[in-house]
């Protein structure tokens, strides 16, 4: 025999926030998926550094959004899950095709172009260089919080994973970055700020 | 309360912008302390800056032309696609000529149930002093006579996140069974109804829409459980309603 579950609910007393909550759940969807948007490809770019790849993905990100539209629990944040979806599409198509293994030089020379000084040109080279030695799960996490521009709970949901979790491999991934830029074998950088 | 914290989740978070401004200003004390970590600080902090300043930003015009081939079918294939749809095409003409023109969203047991249900709203909705038989500060003994009357349990949904609360209930016949009727409100004073009803037949069947008599009507089959939500309100945010209610059978 199958029953309504139990579930919280808001008292009445606070029925003036759950208008609000109502209000911003007219605007939902479309416009939660329009401002997330630009951090999606930022991200889904920061993961493939390329262009072309990061408009694939997230095209079919918001395909299967649209197609999952329904799935998506209302009056939740869309980024996250758009977030997760698009990591899932990148896991699957990306990661395991080895055409898209190693990142061209020149790729990093256009990366580098926003740079206004040759030393920043150089930095920015080699930092992404880094990027490419530490391990994915500690790449994704980073970047999540840094490029796609989630908060920590956020992020955590987005990759599955816990905050605590998520908050060490930041930390982790950091600290490698730092201990290849200061490495010997790479260029000698020193920090302009 | 920042005694939890670690240095380095301070440093971490204070990277991120995650702190509050007590542990932010802890962060600054400890960094003015410590020369070394300052340095590391700066230095965390820039790869951060670095990193997001060299990635590209698509423009506007790009990431609506992606949204836009997103919401369109794709091309690739398109051959058995278009021979699929002509297939459903010819089977939808098949389907209108041989259904009766006459409610036709409105079709089939459920679509009978979702009928009554359009119809009990339509009654009770402009009731000022009695839309229901017993009212939501009764809830407990509501759901109870409720449950006991269609024979399985039942229990009125909340729909507070969505800014609506239960007026109450009442008991219908639906058919030759009994069933449920709870009325819920906003602050605005919109009005929507949910009937359910205990069916003998268990199969589940998705959301279905009817708009009619400016209401418009979702209704499903989960299980023997059959559920209609009306109102007169646009499809949005009654999707959203008929979803959060379809979330709380789990």
């Amino acid at each position: 025999m199958q029953q309504w579950g139990k579930s919280i609910d808001l008292p009445p007393s606070i029925s003036i926030t759950s208008q609000i909550t109502f209000m911003s759940l007219r605007l939902s969807f479309d416009k939660q998926l329009e401002e997330a948007l630009p951090d999606l490809w930022r991200y889904a770019w920061s993961l493939t550094r390329d262009r072309d790849s990061a408009d694939d993905l997230v095209q079919d990100c918001v395909e299967r959004a649209l197609r999952k539209r329904l799935l998506w629990f209302p009056g939740r944040s869309l980024k996250p899950w758009l977030t997760k979806i698009l990591l899932n599409l990148f896991r699957d198509q990306w990661r395991h095709n080895a055409r898209h293994q190693t990142v061209a030089l020149d790729q990093l020379n256009n990366i580098a172009e926003i740079a206004a000084s040759p030393h920043e040109r150089l930095e920015v080279k080699e930092i992404w260089r880094a990027l490419d030695k530490i391990p994915s799960e500690q790449k994704e996490a980073l970047l999540c919080v840094v490029i796609a521009g989630l908060s920590y709970s956020d992020a955590a949901e987005a990759l599955d994973i816990p905050k605590g979790t998520l908050m060490s491999r930041i930390a982790r991934a950091r600290s490698k970055l730092k201990t290849e830029m200061d490495s010997p074998t790479s260029p000698k950088i020193r920090s302009v700020t | 309360m920042t005694e939890g914290k670690s240095i380095e989740d301070l440093i971490q978070q204070g990277i991120d912008n995650e702190l509050t401004p007590e542990e932010r200003q802890e962060l600054d004390d400890y960094l003015k302390a410590h020369p070394e970590e300052a340095k590391r600080y700066q230095s965390l902090s820039h790869q951060s800056d670095l990193i997001k300043a060299s990635v590209p930003v698509p423009s506007p015009e790009h990431l609506a032309q992606l949204k836009a081939n997103a919401a369109r079918p794709r091309r690739i294939n398109s051959m058995p696609r278009i021979a699929a749809s002509l297939a459903i095409f010819a089977v939808g003409i098949a389907l209108g000529l041989s259904i009766p023109r006459k409610d036709k969203g409105f079709n089939g047991d459920l679509g009978i149930f979702a009928q009554q249900a359009h119809a009990a709203h339509a009654l009770y909705v402009s009731e000022v002093l009695h839309p229901v038989e017993v009212v939501a500060a009764e809830r407990d003994h509501l759901q109870t006579w409720l449950s006991n009357r269609l024979g399985a349990a039942i229990i009125a949904p909340k729909l507070g996140q969505t800014g609506f609360s239960l007026i109450g209930g009442r008991l219908l016949p639906a058919g030759d069974k009994a069933s449920a009727l709870f009325m819920y409100e906003n602050a605005q004073g919109d009005r929507i109804s949910l009937l359910a009803t205990h069916s003998a037949k268990d199969q589940s069947q998705s959301f279905r829409f009817h708009e009619t008599g400016g209401y418009l009507t979702i209704f499903w089959q989960d299980g023997p459980w059959r559920y209609s939500l009306v109102g007169g309100l646009p499809r949005e945010p009654m999707d959203e309603i008929a979803r959060t209610i379809h979330g709380q059978l789990l």
